[in-house]
């Protein structure tokens, strides 16, 4: 059964903020990737390296795993 | 009795289902909780074992690559549970199905990394990296499993709109082997 009329609508506003969300989660992967190269070692690349792993981990609680919904049942994403 | 009649009451889509929801939703963010110690505990070990000292035969191309794969995994996982939730079932199997063949490419590519190692269990690189993935590589083929259970009970048409919790908390537990993945890949590859 495939959606139609307000479900769509709705079905498409979530894919949308999906691909958003996974484009962000890919330019911070391959920034890692670019940092771990060009930095090499030390702890100025495990600091940096910290920082985009919880980015893109708060990213996937908030819009993928919809976290709020913990605490809000009704909102969220 | 009543909690074993729950998940009865629940599978005929009564009204219990719904209000049963915020509870199950704690539950599994209790579990989340709890794995992530496990995961937190092997990354530590990781540092405590080698620093941030890495062998220079890691294949990076391969780690980036399933790192994308997992990665993309958690999209079309995501694309499946908005599409159950608002009734689009052709859709939401489909994308199930390719959140399965992701997985089980990653759990291959992990098995292939293994099979070349330049390293061996009982170097303190070995031991991080192969209790590392090997941890994570079972979360994965578990929830390769039951994302294939969910996808043929939904063939079945069991999950219907308003009654898809159980798509729900496999992609969140999807995404939560994702979000470990997120902090292994440094850990292992780029440190």
């Amino acid at each position: 059964m495939a959606a139609t009329g307000h479900n769509a609508a709705a079905e498409a506003k979530a894919q949308g903020t999906g691909l958003k969300v996974i484009a962000i989660l890919a330019v911070l992967t391959l920034v890692e990737y670019a940092i771990a190269v060009t930095i090499g070692k030390g702890p100025m690349l495990v600091t940096l390296l910290t920082v985009a792993a919880l980015a893109k981990t708060w990213l996937i609680l908030q819009y993928f795993m919809h976290l709020p919904k913990l605490w809000n049942p009704d909102g969220g994403h | 009795m009543a909690v074993a009649s729950a998940p009865a009451h629940a599978e005929h889509g009564h009204g219990s289902t719904h209000s049963r929801i915020p509870i199950n939703r704690m539950g599994i963010w209790l579990f989340f909780f709890s794995d992530a110690l496990l995961f937190a505990m092997l990354a530590a070990s990781r540092f405590y074992l080698t620093g941030t000292e890495r062998p220079h035969e890691l294949n990076q191309a391969l780690g980036l690559g399933i790192t994308s794969v997992l990665l993309l995994s958690s999209l079309t996982a995501y694309r499946a549970e908005t599409a159950f939730e608002h009734g689009n079932v052709a859709h939401g199997r489909a994308m199930l199905l390719a959140t399965i063949l992701m997985g089980a490419a990653f759990a291959i590519g992990v098995g292939f990394e293994w099979s070349i190692a330049h390293w061996v269990p009982s170097d303190p690189f070995g031991t991080a990296f192969f209790s590392m993935t090997g941890m994570h590589a079972l979360h994965v083929v578990s929830g390769v499993l039951f994302l294939i259970v969910v996808y043929v009970r939904a063939g079945k048409g069991h999950f219907p709109v308003g009654n898809t919790w159980a798509v729900t908390s496999m992609v969140m537990y999807w995404h939560f082997v994702d979000v470990v993945w997120v902090f292994f890949y440094p850990t292992l590859y780029l440190v």
